[in-house]
């Protein structure tokens, strides 16, 4: 009885399978050429993240942008995880409480990000001169220190204002042949204009989506 | 040993401040947590995992929720059930500095709790100073809280008296407009009963009322504040245990914004309430439940000073049928239903809500462990004002099914596991919303062979083998370039081998592949190979003195791996890295309980890249690591615990870049400390 309960189960995973059970849809053949999508190298994903900003979700910016963030597969591969500058974590909890910050938040961030105002967005990335980028011995864990400015612009490039300001302590790890994000250590630029209320951190804007 | 653990992470199993992790992978299994999550439970609590269970078998509680549990019942005078005529005066004081590259931070945390005769006085005083460095300036936070509470016992089950709980906050963040302060201080009477009408069936009520003073640099707040919480448990026999807890917040206060000196009296309301049912917990069949629900309702002003609702409404249920057949093997079947709701002010209503069935089982058959698991959930969700133009509703579907087998031949353990997983994103605009997320469907499937030989004596050896093959697939004309089909083939052998009484060689060997396949764009298609090998030297010189030398080596070209018109595929590589290190850890222990640990390391990391056909230097890094710590775990006198890590780091690295002209970049070097010490004294 036992045998033949183990092999009903066996015979059940193959139909569920032989049924489509989980095959994906179909998709349309591609009609414009969007940007490419590149993580083969630590800066390629940083790049592909500016590319998915500009992008705006229009075409694959969405899909872009999440995949340079790490999803963990098994208990072997890490998640990704921000974690917010201390100062503006421990503000935002005194009256609301801090989420948890994963990837399924991350996407939705972008979503909202995107969508803050109508212009143009350019993202830039710059190293930071105090922090030089270090790695793990084995070389497949990359840590970044970065600046990032979001800026609102004309289609000719010509910046209007801001959208987000900071700094980045970005720690990496190569999972198959891609850079993945794994640990966002968000960090403020003093330099930023603090009567300015669109120079804020990503970690800030992060935290206002949520209200 | 079951054969479901033979390959289970031995490095999960080292000790830590003393706790030991007996049989944590079997208890982790049998409480459904993984055990790197009852390991930190373990930690956090400084419990065993067994003494863990044991704590929420008597509180009826899971083990996630001892600690809050303990928290909690430290502020209850009922819970003391010491002789009323003896007295007890206990402090204890604990003290935490952590220091990294860029932050630091102190915590000092101090308790005292008096009880004699009817009177009980408690007092618990947490601050927290933080200094954080970014661009060279720096940021200061101080965080303070209170909180006293005294009274009288009236009888064993009834208590009152007042609590006052003081909170302060400064920090010079350069990011916020002005210095960021809040003072806050609630001034509460305190009501604490505890109810027992008859055996199996007991529980608590706790009202707290009185009035609350805030003022911070966004919102002044004054008026009154209650709060009621409560638990409810009963049991009856051994088939029927429920335990309900909840709490009602709220108040009814003036709040005036100093910025735009707009005030408003506001009503504020957040209650949760959370249950656990368990039916024929012992008995070879049996049911266990939980459920929660959440309402608030909270105004508050935003940053312009406009008063905004924030409304979230939460619901969830759980339930799960468990049989155990026989001796042998167990089935569960579950079903989760959530749903939320909430308004907030920046992006407007939001509800989700969503059914997940799980089902899985596993069996012992002619020394085969057999073990499978089923999972489908369907969630739906609503963005109706993403913007002003609207939002978008998302549907998405998720699929799993996983079984593996394991056995044991002799010396032998072997295992093979497989997985198939489809996951659905399907989008539909609300209103005139312009750019709602991509619909696409994310497959997965994957297997594991490995084998392990553990010999018993010298020698034991491994070998794996991984297979995953994911596709990417976007749906809509415009995203659809993107799509691909990834293959990835991982194998690996390892052996560990003991040269002489002390010595012991462990190496690691990996070969791997990648190929990703653009579904519509072939021309892209890439491949990543990687050959690593890490070898490692454990050599235990004297029970106090122990040496790891760990050299690693790991070589990865890339490239494009396109089909050519002879039909046959092409690996053309772009570029290559390789990467050599060399790290050494020594470890000495002069006393119980106080170690130092050496640590330096270097790593040279060469990357080519193709230039007219062949591979080309582009750039070598060339890193130094130093770490040299001190790891303590000591008893000061007869009441204070000293334990932690300091130590200093220095770094220094180098990097040439090869072009036209070879161009050496300026060293860079840094050292900081970095660590955490915590004391702890007790009086």
């Amino acid at each position: 009885v036992r045998i033949r309960a183990l092999l009903s189960i066996l015979l059940l995973a193959l139909l569920a399978d032989g049924c489509d059970y989980f095959k994906p849809a179909q998709p349309e053949a591609p009609t414009s050429a969007p940007f490419t999508a590149d993580y083969s190298s630590p800066e390629a994903t940083l790049e592909t993240i500016s590319k998915a900003i500009h992008d705006k979700a229009r075409t694959i910016g969405l899909t872009a942008y999440g995949q340079a963030f790490a999803e963990s597969t098994s208990a072997a591969t890490p998640a990704y995880h921000q974690f917010f500058w201390p100062a503006e974590e421990q503000e935002w909890a005194l009256h609301h409480s801090v989420p948890v910050w994963t990837l399924t938040t991350e996407k939705n961030f972008y979503i909202k990000l995107v969508g803050l105002f109508p212009d143009a967005y350019d993202l830039l990335w710059v190293p930071d001169q105090n922090l030089p980028d270090t790695s793990n011995p084995t070389g497949d864990v990359v840590y970044l220190h970065r600046h990032y400015l979001v800026r609102r612009a004309t289609e000719a490039g010509d910046e209007i204002g801001k959208v987000a300001i900071g700094f980045a302590d970005l720690t990496l790890v190569l999972q198959g042949d891609q850079w993945k994000i794994t640990i966002w250590q968000d960090r403020i630029d003093p330099n930023a204009d603090p009567n300015d209320p669109d120079q804020l951190t990503m970690g800030r804007r992060r935290l206002n989506t949520t209200l | 040993v079951d054969p479901r653990f033979a390959f289970a992470d031995t490095t999960l199993l080292r000790d830590t401040l003393g706790i030991h992790f007996d049989r944590l992978f079997e208890l982790a299994d049998s409480l459904r947590l993984t055990p790197d999550t009852l390991r930190a439970l373990s930690i956090r609590q400084g419990f065993t995992p067994q003494r863990m269970v044991f704590l929420a078998d008597s509180l009826h509680t899971r083990v996630d929720s001892v600690g809050t549990w303990l928290l909690r019942e430290q502020f209850n005078p009922l819970a003391h059930t010491g002789a009323a005529s003896r007295p007890t005066n206990d402090f204890t004081y604990n003290t935490t500095y952590v220091i990294q590259e860029t932050r630091s931070t102190w915590t000092n945390i101090s308790d005292y709790a008096f009880a004699w005769r009817q009177l009980y006085l408690r007092n618990n005083t947490n601050i927290v100073m933080g200094r954080f460095e970014s661009a060279g300036r720096i940021t200061i936070s101080q965080d303070r809280t209170s909180t006293t509470e005294a009274g009288l016992k009236l009888t064993p089950d009834y208590s009152a008296g007042g609590r006052a709980v003081l909170h302060r906050y400064n920090t010079d963040d350069p990011s916020a407009i002005r210095n960021v302060e809040e003072q806050q201080g609630d001034y509460q009477v305190s009501l604490r009963t505890r109810q027992q009408p008859r055996p199996g069936i007991s529980s608590e009520l706790n009202v707290f009322s009185g009035v609350t003073d805030l003022t911070s640099s966004r919102q002044d707040k004054h008026g009154l504040t209650s709060e009621i919480n409560g638990r409810f448990h009963h049991q009856s026999g051994a088939w029927f245990v429920h335990e309900l807890s909840g709490q009602l917040n709220g108040n009814n206060v003036n709040t005036l914004v100093p910025q735009t000196q707009i005030g408003q009296k506001t009503h504020d309301v957040i209650g949760n309430m959370n249950g656990t049912l368990s039916l024929f917990d012992p008995a070879p069949l049996g049911f266990n439940g939980t459920y929660s629900f959440q309402r608030s309702r909270v105004a508050t002003p935003d940053y312009n000073g406009i008063f905004r609702t924030v409304r979230n409404i939460g619901t969830d249920l759980n339930g799960t049928f468990r049989a155990t057949l026989g001796n042998k093997g167990l089935f569960h079947a579950g079903e989760t239903y959530s749903l939320s709701d909430q308004i907030t002010a920046l992006n407007g209503p939001t509800n989700r809500h969503g059914t997940t069935f799980l089902a899985d089982g596993r069996y012992q058959w002619f020394g085969n462990v057999f073990e499978s698991n089923f999972q489908t959930s369907l969630t739906e969700s609503e963005t109706p004002q993403v913007d002003s133009t609207g939002g978008y509703a998302e549907n998405v579907t998720d699929r799993a099914l996983s079984g593996g087998i394991t056995r044991v031949f002799g010396k032998i353990n072997t295992r093979a596991n497989a997985r198939i997983g489809l996951t659905r994103y399907r989008y539909a605009t609300i209103g005139a919303y312009l750019t709602p997320p991509v619909a696409r469907d994310l497959v997965q499937q994957t297997y594991r062979l490995e084998a392990n030989y553990a010999g018993g004596g010298d020698f034991s050896t491994g070998v794996s083998l991984d297979v995953t093959r994911g596709e990417y697939v976007n749906l809509p004309s415009a995203s659809t370039s993107q799509n691909n089909t990834q293959r990835i083939y991982q194998g690996e052998w390892r052996w560990t081998y003991r040269l002489f009484r002390g010595l012991t060689a462990t190496q690691r060997n990996t070969l791997g592949a990648t190929y990703t396949a653009y579904n519509f764009v072939p021309e892209n298609d890439r491949a990543l190979l990687e050959f690593g090998t890490a070898t490692t030297l454990n050599a235990i010189l004297t029970p106090r003195l122990t040496v790891d030398l760990t050299h690693t080596s790991r070589i990865s070209p890339s490239g494009n791996f396109t089909q050519q018109p002879d039909g046959l595929y092409y690996f053309r590589p772009a570029d290559r890295s390789t990467i050599y290190s060399l790290e050494s850890r020594i470890s000495y222990t002069p006393i119980s309980g106080f170690s130092i640990q050496l640590t330096p390391s270097y790593q040279s990391m060469l990357r080519d890249g193709a230039s007219g056909g062949t591979l080309q230097p582009q750039r070598m890094d060339k890193t130094l690591n130093f770490n040299g710590s001190s790891n303590l775990n000591v008893h000061v006198g007869r009441r204070g615990v000293l334990t932690g890590t300091i130590g200093r780091t220095y770094y220094g690295t180098s990097s040439t870049t090869f072009s036209t002209v070879t161009a050496p970049s300026a060293p860079f070097q840094s050292q900081f400390w970095n660590g955490s010490l915590n004391f702890t004294w007790k009086l």
